[in-house]
């Protein structure tokens, strides 16, 4: 069962890859040259406490910022969230264990997993509000004594996101390297303590457990961040430029765990899928799942560990030493993973995802055809026309190289001191197209 | 690989919506593979594959055991996978071929043990097969590449990529 992304049949074709690599490095060094001639100041509000633009955004027009705070709309998602959810329950529960048949494997690695990214592109923190678990812990709350509403303890600042972290690469662990990751019982396990976790650390913690820990919400709100729709500081809606918003990410521990978590995981599946991994795993089957579930691991760890040398510096600002300057910087590798997830997924998105439609028709194998959609048959236009597809997975990588650079740039030019403006990104952006050079190299199998 | 490749220049990096719009459209115009038609028509044979025996298309034409030929404008003999089955010992182990869309790959089995091959294309196709030698043919109409797996074991016996 070594289908590829944990689901869904066919690869895409590889790309000419020397010619995306080489492309990729260099528009990364030519930019760079640029920014540090023409870009001389920072322009995003920073969070350092310096006055950025004074009024990055606009208001949203009225209308949606009415809509999105009514809250009628708040519970119509909720709902949304619990029907989806119980949908899939029932799948588990009465469908058969089958992912040709069975649509909920398809609801958790395309739907959840892959749509999260193009829903929190387009609409600000999609799971956050849909989120079952936070729905369910709004009832259990009407429970609790009021004093405990807020949780038992307070979290310690040191935890930061490094619950979600370590959610992410177990999902990732389950998602392309369980034996049995496209069975029900092992996908229900996962969810089981999936659930178990978040819920009761948002009993013993409070709703901050939420952001803090569920992998699926901290995701899509990072991803979030590139999105046009924010928050001004008296908490209305307002439309800003993404590289404004994305300067908004909350910096603190285990930010750089995330994001290296995400990029880590994206590199991994794409050197698992080599045929040159498949033969050694294939001619030496044993003790694979350790030696995938320790690389999984190390790469993730080599990922965000080249990124704090590169940035673990002094800075000017107070309070930002060398431990928390790379979790100031972190969120510029947020849009490089975007553009990964992009090249890697789109193809499973559009069509894997649409045999999921097709499938949430008839979940139990029945003959049924309960949404109309049971007759329906994938359209391949995306696997039929290569080029275009090559073409926008490069361009996404290269764009979301791009903004990192552009975000990096920007936050490094509040950090550093003048006259290391120029050198002291260098480490960083040395960082970046090795990111992009192996990460190229990788997807585009050389 | 391909004959085209992207020039960028770095001379001049004042210039960046040109030099950036100029990687991007070289990117965009070099990263197809191949657009239409066959990868494995004449227009590769200049450039012989580093990769596995069994996939690179050769000029001269030696027979090898478990090759895919190249097809040329002449008859050229049709590709070929043997497959042998013995028990859960599945071979060849992911050998990599290179197959034009809608061209026939010829699959040869001897096997001790009746079982099935999922093919990973898109729409997915299954080929039963049975103890003793037997032949199938399998067709791929769309792009991409392409995991055919015993099922059974769960062997991956060829990754074929269909362009």
């Amino acid at each position: 069962m070594d289908l590829a992304h944990g689901l869904g049949g066919g690869g895409d074709l590889p790309i000419s890859a020397s010619a995306a690599v080489l492309g990729g490095s260099a528009a990364l060094i030519v930019s760079f040259a640029v920014l540090t001639m023409a870009w001389r100041r920072p322009r995003y509000d920073n969070l350092l406490g310096r006055p950025g633009k004074a009024r990055p955004g606009r208001p949203a027009p009225g209308w949606i910022a009415d809509l999105v705070d009514a809250p009628w709309w708040t519970r119509t998602l909720r709902m949304v969230g619990l029907v989806v959810l119980g949908f899939a329950l029932w799948c588990g529960v009465a469908g058969p264990d089958d992912p040709g048949t069975n649509p909920v494997f398809g609801l958790v690695y395309v739907v959840l997993w892959v749509g999260l990214v193009p829903g929190s592109l387009l609409l600000g923190p999609v799971v956050k509000a849909l989120s079952p678990l936070r729905t369910l812990h709004l009832g259990l709350s009407r429970m609790l004594p009021t004093s405990r509403r807020d949780g038992w303890w307070s979290l310690p600042g040191w935890v930061g996101r490094w619950p979600a972290a370590a959610g992410l690469v177990a999902f990732a662990w389950v998602e392309l390297i369980a034996p049995g990751g496209t069975t029900l019982p092992v996908l229900a396990a996962w969810f089981a303590g999936y659930a178990v976790v978040v819920l009761a650390g948002a009993v013993l913690f409070g709703p901050t457990w939420f952001a803090r820990a569920d992998p699926f919400e901290a995701y899509s709100t990072l991803v979030a961040h590139l999105s046009p729709w924010s928050r001004d500081h008296r908490g209305r809606l307002e439309v800003l430029s993404p590289l404004h918003h994305l300067s908004r990410v909350e910096p603190g521990p285990g930010l750089l765990a995330v994001v290296s978590v995400l990029l880590g995981s994206t590199a991994f599946d794409s050197y698992r899928e080599s045929a040159s991994w498949l033969r050694f795993t294939q001619a030496n089957p044993d003790g694979v799942v350790l030696l995938e579930t320790l690389l999984l691991v190390a790469v993730c760890m080599v990922l965000g560990g080249l990124f704090w040398l590169a940035t673990s510096t002094e800075t000017v600002v107070r309070g930002i030493g060398r431990r928390t300057a790379p979790s100031y910087l972190a969120h510029s590798v947020v849009p490089i993973v975007v553009g990964y997830m992009t090249a890697h997924y789109l193809t499973l998105l559009v069509e894997t995802g649409q045999s999921t439609l097709i499938q949430a028709s008839d979940p139990l194998g029945r003959g049924w055809n309960l949404f109309g959609t049971a007759e329906r048959n994938v359209d391949l236009w995306l696997s039929l026309h290569p080029g275009f597809l090559a073409t926008v997975k490069v361009l996404a990588i290269v764009l979301g190289h791009l903004v990192g650079v552009v975000a990096a740039h920007d936050r490094s030019l509040a950090l550093l001191p003048p006259r290391r403006h120029v050198t002291g990104q260098l480490p960083l952006l040395a960082v970046m197209v090795t990111y992009t050079f192996g990460g190229l190299y990788l997807l585009f199998g050389l | 690989m391909r004959t085209r490749r992207p020039t960028l220049s770095l001379s001049r990096p004042a210039a960046l919506p040109a030099a950036l719009l100029a990687a991007c459209l070289a990117l965009a115009g070099c990263a197809g593979p191949d657009g239409e038609g066959s990868g494995a028509t004449a227009g590769d044979a200049s450039t012989p594959e580093p990769t596995s025996t069994s996939s690179a298309p050769s000029e001269t034409a030696e027979p090898e055991p478990t090759a895919t030929p190249e097809p040329t404008p002449t008859e050229a003999p049709r590709p070929e996978l043997e497959i042998t089955v013995a028990g859960d010992e599945v071979s060849p182990n992911a050998a990599e071929l290179r197959l034009g869309v809608g061209e026939t790959l010829l699959l040869r089995f001897d096997a001790d043990r009746p079982g099935e091959l999922h093919v990973h294309s898109k729409p997915e196709q299954y080929v039963d097969f049975t103890a003793g030698t037997s032949t199938h043919e399998l067709v791929v109409n769309t792009p991409g590449t392409v995991e055919i797996e015993e099922h059974d074991s769960g062997s991956v016996v060829a990754l074929v990529e269909v362009s």
